[in-house]
């Protein structure tokens, strides 16, 4: 499998940041780790990797925390699918969080079509591998 | 009720009879102050305007009448004691007019001053009862609503930082691995097991809060292989580190209504249940298995474990906090979870066991 150019975590704790840097890292799948700690800085990395939203330079995969400060996950989900939907096929998201609480599940299925799966921390080297060899094809 | 006054409220349109009763407390002491209104109106409007300490309420007025005139009464004044004065004397009308919200009820003509001043004595104490009962009850209603918010609140926030102790302790081992000793990795073992037992009981607790908050849950169609995916990839860890092989066949059986919720806890916890109390001899081999039976769909979780000795354990099996292994991880909690769970829902829940061969678990929705 060639490598992926980028995997973006948007998550606002340092730890698991840094816990999940690490486990993607050791794996040698990507060229580049992204780490955004709200919604809002994620939209503003894409602001500046994407002149306009049609060009699609998006990360190939992202792991979404639910809960952060500033712009949380879902709110994160629907800025993403008014200005990106068109690039929905450019990338992969998982959400990645604390507990399947039910509301957040019942949440989650409003973004369906946005969101390719929903995990339960911690990320672990077979959960990655998982995801991957799901979603994405080559 | 000030300086032991007691302001007594009559709605009695026979004028004789109103002032049969305003004779009697009277006579019985000055304590009594007694306003009279003819009409239920009047009366509704009197009690508007001031605080009585009781009413007392004729069945037959002109604007209102029977059973009707004690539930509009309640409605209006629902802190206000009230003994109906009625002419019927029977049981099943008294308990009638008590259950409608009266505190009591007296016979016209069958009774005197001292009788009428200690009913109503004891209908203003009774109405005080009640309503320190009923404070008592919101009150522990509120509290036991704020527990149920704390424990979850607790439960969920402190799997984070337990999440990334994991995560860290399995950067750290890679990291440690060529230099520990044995008894360092002994240790380092121990740690390991703790902090899994603690992610456990977090993950329990938060199931059984969840399950009290959750009322009314929404019923769907669930598709038992995609569940059980999810469920996979949950317990990937453990499935790997135990080397189980898992089979699954959902053929008979591929989906059913129910809540989503509710499903995930039964299989996720019937399947890591198999793999944790597994045999020390053998790796695990797991059946998860849906079958259509007399009794309704049916899921089946059958492994090589270690087994329960039913003969002895049986009762203890679905009890809350109880465990037969101490020896290896677990909270007693999933059991008594799924049999909570589907007996709620009219299904049942069956065990065979040998031990040191397996056990199998049968789950009839």
């Amino acid at each position: 499998m060639a490598k992926l150019k980028c995997i973006m975590l948007v998550d606002d704790d340092e730890v698991t940041n840094f816990i999940n840097s690490e486990i993607i890292e050791e794996m040698n799948i990507t060229e580049k780790i992204e780490v955004c700690t709200n919604g809002q800085e994620a939209l503003d990395f894409f602001e500046k990797t994407n002149p306009t939203p049609d060009v699609c330079d998006l990360p190939e995969l992202i792991f979404l925390d639910i809960n952060m400060p500033v712009m949380n996950g879902f709110e994160f989900l629907k800025a993403f699918k008014s200005k990106y939907g068109q690039c929905r096929n450019s990338v992969i998201i998982t959400m990645l969080t604390t507990s399947l609480r039910s509301e957040d599940m019942q949440q989650a299925r409003d973004f369906e079509d946005v969101v390719n799966g929903y995990i339960e921390k911690p990320l672990t080297t077979t959960v990655v591998q998982n995801v991957i060899q799901q979603h994405v094809k080559k | 009720m000030k300086d032991n006054q007691i302001d007594v409220l009559l709605i009695e349109d026979n004028l004789a009879d109103a002032k049969l009763i305003e004779y009697m407390l009277k006579d019985v002491g000055p304590q009594y102050n007694v306003a009279n209104t003819s009409t239920f109106g009047e009366g509704m409007k009197a009690l508007n305007e001031k605080t009585y300490d009781l009413l007392l309420l004729d069945l037959s007025l002109p604007d209102s009448f029977g059973m009707q005139t004690v539930e509009n009464a309640t409605k209006e004044a629902p802190n206000v004691p009230i003994i109906i004065l009625t002419g019927r004397d029977d049981e099943e009308f008294a308990l009638e007019v008590v259950k409608a919200g009266a505190q009591d009820y007296l016979i016209k003509g069958q009774f005197e001053g001292p009788v009428l001043a200690r009913t109503i004595r004891y209908a203003i104490q009774r109405k005080q009862l009640e309503a320190n009962l009923q404070q008592k009850n919101m009150e522990l209603l509120r509290a036991n609503k704020t527990l149920d918010r704390f424990v979850y609140i607790i439960s969920h926030d402190l799997k984070k930082p337990v999440a990334n102790i994991i995560g860290l302790m399995t950067l750290f081992e890679k990291e440690v691995e060529n230099v520990l000793s044995d008894r360092g990795k002994m240790i380092f073992g121990k740690i390991s097991t703790s902090i899994n037992d603690l992610k456990q009981m977090m993950e329990d607790l938060l199931e059984s809060t969840r399950k009290e908050a959750a009322e009314n849950k929404n019923l769907e169609q669930i598709d038992f292989a995609k569940l059980y995916d999810t469920i996979k990839t949950s317990i990937e860890q453990l499935i790997v580190s135990t080397g189980a092989k898992i089979t699954t066949d959902f053929s008979q059986c591929p989906t059913i209504l129910y809540s989503y919720q509710d499903m995930k806890s039964i299989m996720h916890n019937l399947i890591s249940n198999a793999l944790i109390y597994r045999s020390p001899d053998r790796a695990p081999e797991i059946l998860v298995k849906t079958e259509k039976t007399l009794k309704g769909a049916c899921l089946i979780v059958k492994d090589n474990g270690r087994g329960i000795d039913l003969e002895k354990e049986k009762d203890k099996l679905f009890k809350k906090y109880s465990r037969f292994h101490t020896d290896v991880e677990g909270t007693g909690l999933g059991l008594w979870l799924i049999k909570e769970i589907t007996e709620k829902n009219g299904g049942s829940v069956s065990v065979e066991s040998t031990v040191n061969v397996g056990t199998t678990f049968k789950v009839f929705f």
